[in-house]
């Protein structure tokens, strides 16, 4: 993990947290937590549920407040009286994409860009530029309660870009939508950093990672890792990994004796993932399954340093 | 099973809720505490004023039986003529003797005494009259006179009319329950939604939002009540004797208060389903101890004291004091004071308690 803040310690760092705790009563949700964000990188925040992920986020937007540490935003402390300089630096969408079902997607729109104290030819500028980023091509005077999920994204995204700010923070903004809508948005993410956006992003899914520059990984409040996909895999498995097609179907015995032999043994789809113990050979695998190497994904990082304890 | 099984997840979610639960239990306890002790037609503690001369026997006779009767309270209104006396909320009656005294005029055959009656509150206008009525029949047969003819002018609503009582209270309940409601829910609905979140999430100033969520409501609830206002003079004959501007004036303090009662409870509750709970309470505690429905003299020293902390006490005393009797300036403002002291508290409290963190 120092390793890979020494690499990029000549970058500028938009984000930086130093040491952060937030505690509720008695519970840690974050606990001493520090990591930096790189300008104009895709910087993925990854963790089971509860893991302090949106609690992190929401101290980096000013939502809530720090029990202890450090979080600045571009050269900006979070101190009293100063959060109004922070929070027009941010974008923030949050997990349930949240606008006014009951208005439509310009009153959305010329909402947002009021509480951001955003002039109206400004706004009018910076949505135009924004649709034609997303593409979105829906009449503004549309109800947001009547727009398929994958649009209610893209406007909720549009609402957190309207006062233009330097990082873009996503809670989990692909969750509830359709694969398609998926695959688009992170286009439009990528889309973002081109312009010179910094996208700071929270998600559950995997494949959605692989698109990050750098991911941090949360678990129990605790970071447990950080770096890019790449160095994740390759700090996280330093051997070979293996997937397995069994040429029957494996009974019980057989899955508890390989997951004994091994160090991972994880199912993935009809294959499993797996990583033997040091000594052990491939051969008691190949009598009964067809073996290939494979390249770890950051699924098997996130199962072996996120899931792997429990 | 189907059912146990329903009934058994209901009970669960709603006293698994700590503060529905709350609201649930203490729900009965409130109404049931507020309408035994509020709810009584007795009308006593009437305070009661009287001109005659210090040798009219027979006047002298008929105050001390009135006050002795427990109904009503002895106020001196010697300094002020009777119908002041009663404009002014001093007294809510007065007994005035014919010129040259009731003794001599029983004497002659003719006795007669004018009774002044405050009959804004017509249930109260009704009682005394009926009181008085008694007590100088009483009197007369005690002392063996001729019967003495009792002239009531009821003042303000001289046909007695219910509705002149009523709808000015109504007034009053309508814009505290609109302005509180929709102010509490509006907040509980952003906080529910999520979308607290995102206005929070913007560098904006705990003030602003404040104003935005209230001027609105507010604004809203001052345009109902002079809707309601004008249906009731329509529909209703109600009167408005008092300044148009002195009225506008008291319903922005009020609705101000109402709105910063409505903030207060959002700051209670995190969502709508807590909300319309919360503001029922709420609503039902401010009604029943605002004098709308039951006077508030008849309730006990305690209960009164709280319904004098009542904003809403005070705003259905202006409405109707403004309305049908012309507001006395001195009235107006004693009840004007009480509610901008109400209001200061109220805002405080929830300037106090309303976070923009979600700490």
């Amino acid at each position: 993990m120092s390793n890979v803040n020494a690499a990029n310690a000549n970058s500028y760092h938009i984000v930086e947290v130093k040491n952060l705790n937030v505690v509720f009563g008695s519970f840690f949700a974050v606990k001493d937590v520090s990591f930096f964000v790189n300008k104009g990188e895709i910087f993925g925040f990854l963790g089971a549920n509860g893991a302090g992920k949106t609690t992190t986020i929401r101290v980096i937007c000013g939502l809530l407040c720090a029990t202890s540490g450090e979080v600045i935003v571009d050269n900006e402390h979070f101190i009293p009286g100063k959060e109004d300089i922070i929070k027009s630096k941010v974008g923030y969408m949050s997990q349930r994409f949240t606008l006014y079902n009951d208005l439509t997607i310009k009153e959305n729109l010329a909402f947002a860009a009021a509480i951001h104290k955003v002039p109206r030819k400004t706004m009018q500028k910076n949505k135009s530029e924004l649709f034609e980023l997303v593409k979105i091509d829906r009449d503004e005077s549309d109800l947001v309660a009547d727009l398929p999920s994958g649009i209610k994204q893209q406007i909720a995204l549009v609402a957190a870009l309207i006062h233009n700010p330097t990082l873009v923070v996503l809670d989990e903004p692909t969750a509830g939508v359709s694969p398609a809508s998926r695959a688009q948005f992170w286009a439009l993410i990528k889309r973002l950093t081109e312009i010179g956006k910094t996208v700071f992003v929270t998600t559950h899914y995997m494949d959605e990672a692989e698109n990050c520059n750098r991911i941090a990984l949360m678990r129990s409040g605790e970071l447990i890792a950080v770096g890019s996909g790449q160095e994740l895999k390759q700090n996280t498995f330093k051997q070979q990994i293996y997937s397995i097609t069994p040429k029957n179907e494996l009974t019980k015995e057989q899955i508890r004796d390989f997951s004994q032999k091994c160090d991972l043994f994880k199912p993935y789809g009809i294959h499993f993932h797996v990583i033997p113990k040091d000594g052990q050979s491939m051969g008691d695998f190949e009598t009964i399954a067809n073996v290939e190497n494979v390249t770890p994904s950051l699924e098997d990082v996130f199962v072996q340093l996120v899931e792997g304890d429990r | 099973m189907i059912l146990r099984g329903f009934i058994k997840k209901e009970i669960i979610q709603t006293l698994r809720d700590p503060r529905l639960g709350v609201m649930v239990l203490l729900t009965p306890v409130i109404q049931i505490l507020v309408f035994g002790y509020a709810i009584t037609n007795d009308v006593i503690n009437i305070r009661l004023g009287a001109y005659f001369q210090p040798r009219d026997v027979i006047a002298q006779d008929i105050y001390r039986s009135a006050i002795a009767s427990r109904w009503f309270l002895p106020v001196d209104t010697s300094d002020v003529a009777p119908e002041q006396a009663i404009l002014s909320g001093k007294v809510d009656a007065v007994i005035v003797a014919p010129e040259g005294g009731a003794t001599k005029a029983v004497g002659r055959g003719d006795g007669k005494l004018q009774l002044l009656i405050n009959a804004s509150n017509v249930l109260r206008a009704r009682a005394i009259d009926g009181y008085i009525q008694s007590i100088v029949h009483n009197v007369c047969w005690q002392n063996g006179s001729s019967p003495i003819h009792i002239v009531t002018r009821p003042l303000y609503n001289p046909a007695l009319e219910t509705t002149t009582f009523i709808v000015p209270g109504i007034i009053a309940m309508i814009l505290t329950i609109l302005v509180m409601m929709l102010t509490c829910t509006s907040i509980a609905k952003e906080r529910e939604s999520g979308t607290f979140e995102t206005i929070i999430s913007a560098p904006i100033k705990r003030r602003d939002i404040i104003l935005g969520k209230t001027i609105p409501f507010a604004m809203i609830g001052l345009f109902n009540t002079f809707v309601v206002l004008i249906a009731g003079m329509l529909f209703f004959d109600l009167p408005f004797r008092g300044n148009f501007f002195v009225f506008l004036v008291e319903n922005l303090l009020y609705v101000i208060c109402a709105v910063t009662l409505g903030l207060l409870m959002s700051t209670f509750v995190k969502n709508q389903q807590q909300s319309m709970l919360c503001s029922f309470i709420v609503i039902f505690v401010l009604m029943m101890l605002s004098g709308s429905f039951f006077p508030i003299d008849n309730m006990p020293v305690w209960l009164r004291w709280v319904a004098y902390a009542n904003p809403l006490a005070h705003h259905t005393f202006l409405v109707r004091n403004i309305l049908l009797k012309g507001g006395d300036a001195v009235y107006v403002t004693q009840h004007c004071l009480a509610i901008l002291a109400a209001t200061l508290f109220i805002a405080l409290c929830s300037f106090s308690r309303f976070k923009i963190t979600l700490n």
